[in-house]
């Protein structure tokens, strides 16, 4: 049975306590101690571990300023080692761009046919370095490079010659063919137009007679010998 | 606790409050002015320490292999003096010069008589990855001689055995009646010392 | 700060697209919920054996009484005055066995008040004016515990004097005027209310008996015969008669006379001119030339017939039932075939005789713990008699009327 209107509380709301331990007005002041005791062991732990990190910075500081002075050493050994390899490295690079033409020169003398004159052996100087910066052009404000960014310079053997009749030029090549001379010459037929070799420049009958009378032929043949590689 | 007791506290509670929000006070206070600077210093000190630590153990690194890199060192070194020893010095400001004082006693030897020696523009070459500050060229060194074909290309055999880091960059022969007296521009280069980059960059070519 | 905690205090969860849950932090700490587990207490009650005190409990669905028994009173009598208050303010345990989470207080002072009255007749007079109750309290001295107590104006207002004007008051809120502290619940009659109060200081003094933090802590104080009006709420025969019945409280002092239409009071009186079951065991003792110890033998046995001695204070109260039960047929086509008479030691069933002689009404006296489940292992509790269960009724009473979420 309900029994709502049978309490005649004269108790005000404002004067009812708790039963509970737990008290709002004990425990807001003691949670607010320990936010602050909180804050405090924080400080302290992180004071703690500032004075620990500092320490060993100043350890590890110590130990590399102790260090330091071996460490330039190596550090200047190590750029010294770098510095020298790459001189190095460029001397290398003009050794293998080395080329020998003594034996060559050599054997020819062996091979040329006695109806073979020849008037001229020729190993042409290369042509200019290009040192002009990639899509740069000439002027005073730009700076040539260093170094040519081209490492290969090609080589040509030019035999200029006369002879009665073609079969000794003929001979003289099949000679050149050899293994011999293939070290150095290169032999190459069946490649576009401007890379075969031997290539015959000309080879046509002289205008003028020789002392005897007799009309030569005169032959120009360039050979394109191995490139020489300025390369590692 | 209920509604009315917040909004009506008692005479104790509005003293626990005041006391809470003066011990909030403090707590804040102590956050901003304490903790989170202790904070920012120690998440630098850490920073700090971590940097330190990668440079020692970097230096710790380099000075174990202290033995490597002197050997090292010292193979390249050795290695280098030996292209070294090839370079052409000029003698008295004078490649060719050099040139002569060193292939005239090898002309000598096969009876070949050197007209002229010519300095020829240098020739550089490509550049390594990485690039050193000194850089070396080629040095053309022009001769023409006269002697026979056999003279001259026992010459030049000479040449090229003799002095491993020459190398003949041009040659032009023209027969003559006489075939003792075969006239011949030959064209040697050598390796020599360039341009140095650094004292480029201080305002000065070294050569 | 207060807003910001009330913004915090509640919180809804939605768990599902149709489930909703709100959780009130406000009610962390002890907020008042509905009680369940309350200890009522007899404060001042004259009883040489202590006070009563009934611990009740609310659960499954059901009643039960935990503990029953009288404990140590912590006071000869209740304070007089604001400066006997202030002196006199003590910390109070309760045993072990009646440590609920809450206390019930039925206070008998003789300044209390509890009445039937109207609206506009609402006053502020006490039953008794010596000694004289004072509006403001003096000022305090240091090392006194400082009581609390509402800053409401302590000087009487005109409006407030005795009988010149109604008071505006709200059903169920305490409310202040002239010292006196006063509460007033509507009847199921308009526009008649009931009334009771007690002086402000004795209330304050009571508020801190029962020390914040321990078990109990005081949640309701009542006057003891505004106390007993519950205490039938949970009998059998008052729920089997659909809550229509009439209840004869004699009390030590004083009769009182409550009736009920569907479980609510729709009237309340005082018996004018009769005295308590105290006088009417004199009057046994003295017309039958008895000892103290024989009266309440001769009362409840059937070897000697007291109703001779008892009849001249029996019969006022009958005649006042007569005429309640009349006004109760008349003025609301009440019919009550049932009528309790609870609160005496001894002598309820020559009562009921007498009224059956009188009136054609038998009086029923049930146990005071009918209709509820007593601790198993009390077995003192069990063997206990309906009669000597009344010294309980308004330690129950006041238990059962401060759980009312329950009901």
């Amino acid at each position: 049975m309900n029994a709502p209107k049978l309490h005649l509380n004269l108790l005000r709301d404002s004067e009812r306590q708790s039963s509970s331990p737990v008290r709002l007005r004990v425990m807001l002041p003691i949670l607010a101690a320990f936010a602050c005791l909180g804050c405090l062991v924080w400080w302290g732990v992180l004071a703690g571990q500032l004075i620990l990190a500092k320490a060993k910075v100043s350890s590890l500081q110590s130990d590399l300023d102790a260090k330091k002075a071996a460490h330039s050493g190596i550090l200047k050994q190590m750029g010294d080692a770098r510095e020298l390899q790459a001189e190095l490295d460029q001397l290398k690079m003009y050794a293998n761009g080395r080329r020998t033409y003594g034996g060559l020169f050599k054997e020819l003398a062996n091979v040329v046919p006695e109806g073979v004159q020849l008037l001229s052996l020729e190993i042409p100087e290369p042509a200019a370095q290009q040192l002009l910066p990639p899509g740069a052009k000439p002027g005073p404000t730009v700076r040539p490079l260093l170094g040519p960014t081209n490492t290969v310079e090609n080589v040509a053997l030019r035999i200029i010659g006369r002879t009665p009749r073609e079969t000794p030029v003929e001979q003289l090549m099949k000679s050149l063919a050899e293994p011999a001379f293939t070290n150095t010459l290169v032999i190459a037929k069946d490649v576009p137009a401007d890379q075969i070799s031997p290539r015959v420049r000309s080879f046509h009958q002289d205008a003028s007679p020789d002392e005897q009378g007799m009309r030569l032929l005169s032959f120009d043949v360039e050979y394109r010998c191995v490139e020489r590689r300025f390369e590692k | 606790m209920n509604e009315r007791t917040l909004q009506d506290p008692s005479a104790p509670m509005k003293r626990a409050m005041f006391r809470a929000l003066a011990i909030g006070a403090i707590a804040v206070i102590l956050y901003m002015f304490c903790v989170q600077p202790s904070q920012t210093s120690l998440d630098k000190a850490k920073a700090d320490l971590a940097g330190l630590e990668v440079q020692q153990s970097a230096m710790v690194r380099d000075l174990k292999g202290a033995d490597q890199v002197k050997a090292r060192l010292g193979a390249i070194d050795a290695e280098r003096k030996e292209f070294l020893a090839g370079l052409l010095e000029p003698l008295l400001g004078s490649y060719a010069m050099r040139a002569k004082s060193v292939l005239d006693p090898l002309a000598a030897d096969v009876g070949l008589r050197i007209a002229d020696y010519a300095e020829m523009p240098v020739r550089l070459l490509p550049l390594p990855k990485p690039q050193a500050t000194q850089l070396y060229a080629r040095k053309p060194i022009r001769l023409t001689c006269t002697g026979s074909y056999a003279t001259i290309v026992s010459f030049l055999m000479r040449v090229e055995k003799k002095l491993p880091l020459v190398s003949l960059e041009a040659f032009s022969l023209k027969t003559q009646k006489d075939p003792d007296n075969q006239s011949a521009t030959l064209v040697f280069e050598w390796p020599v010392k360039g341009v140095n980059t650094a004292a480029t960059a201080k305002g000065g070519v070294k050569k | 700060m207060a807003r910001i905690l009330l913004l915090f205090s509640k919180m809804k969860l939605q768990l599902t697209k149709t489930k909703t849950v709100e959780i009130d932090f406000s009610r962390l700490g002890g907020g008042r919920k509905g009680l369940s587990d309350v200890t009522g207490v007899v404060l001042n009650g004259s009883d040489t054996r202590g006070c009563p005190a009934v611990r009740l409990v609310h659960k499954k669905g059901g009643w039960h009484v935990v503990a029953a028994g009288f404990v140590p009173s912590p006071m000869e009598a209740l304070p007089e005055t604001w400066d006997e208050a202030n002196k006199s303010q003590m910390s109070w345990s309760l045993p072990q066995a009646f440590q609920a989470p809450s206390a019930a207080f039925a206070v008998n002072s003789p300044h209390a008040f509890t009445r039937q009255t109207t609206p506009d007749a609402l006053t502020v007079d006490l039953v008794h004016t010596a000694p004289k109750v004072s509006a403001t309290p003096p000022p305090r001295k240091l090392g006194v515990r400082r009581l609390e107590k509402k800053t409401e104006p302590a000087t009487p207002k005109p409006s407030d004097a005795a009988g010149e004007k109604g008071l505006d008051v709200k059903p169920g809120v305490p409310s202040q005027s002239n010292g006196v502290r006063f509460v007033m619940q509507p009847l199921a009659e308009n526009p008649f209310v009931i009334q009771a109060g007690l002086p402000e200081y004795q209330l304050v003094w009571l508020s801190h008996l029962l020390p914040e933090g321990r078990r109990p802590t005081v949640a309701s104080i009542q006057t003891l015969p505004s106390a007993l009006l519950a205490s039938l709420c949970e009998q059998p025969e008052f729920n089997a008669a659909g809550g229509n019945a009439f209840a004869i409280y004699v009390m030590r002092h004083s009769v009182y006379l409550a009736g009920y239409k569907d479980g609510q009071l729709i009237l309340f009186r005082s018996c004018p001119g009769v005295a308590g079951w105290e006088m009417l065991r004199e009057g046994v003792k003295l017309r039958l030339g008895l000892d103290e110890e024989m009266v309440d033998e001769i009362l409840d046995d059937a070897l000697i017939d007291p109703r001779s001695a008892m009849e001249p204070f029996v019969r006022p109260v009958l005649q006042q039932l007569e005429i309640s039960l009349d006004y109760l047929r008349s003025r609301h086509n009440l019919y009550i075939d049932k009528v309790f008479i609870m609160g005496m030691p001894s002598g309820a069933r020559y009562w009921s005789q007498m009224s059956e002689e009188a009136l054609r009404i038998p009086l029923v006296s049930p146990s005071v713990f009918e209709g509820l489940s007593l601790p198993a292992k009390d077995a003192e509790l069990a063997a206990l008699t309906p009669s000597k269960s009344q010294a309980f009724l308004a330690a129950l009473g006041a238990a059962r009327a401060a759980m009312e979420d329950n009901a």
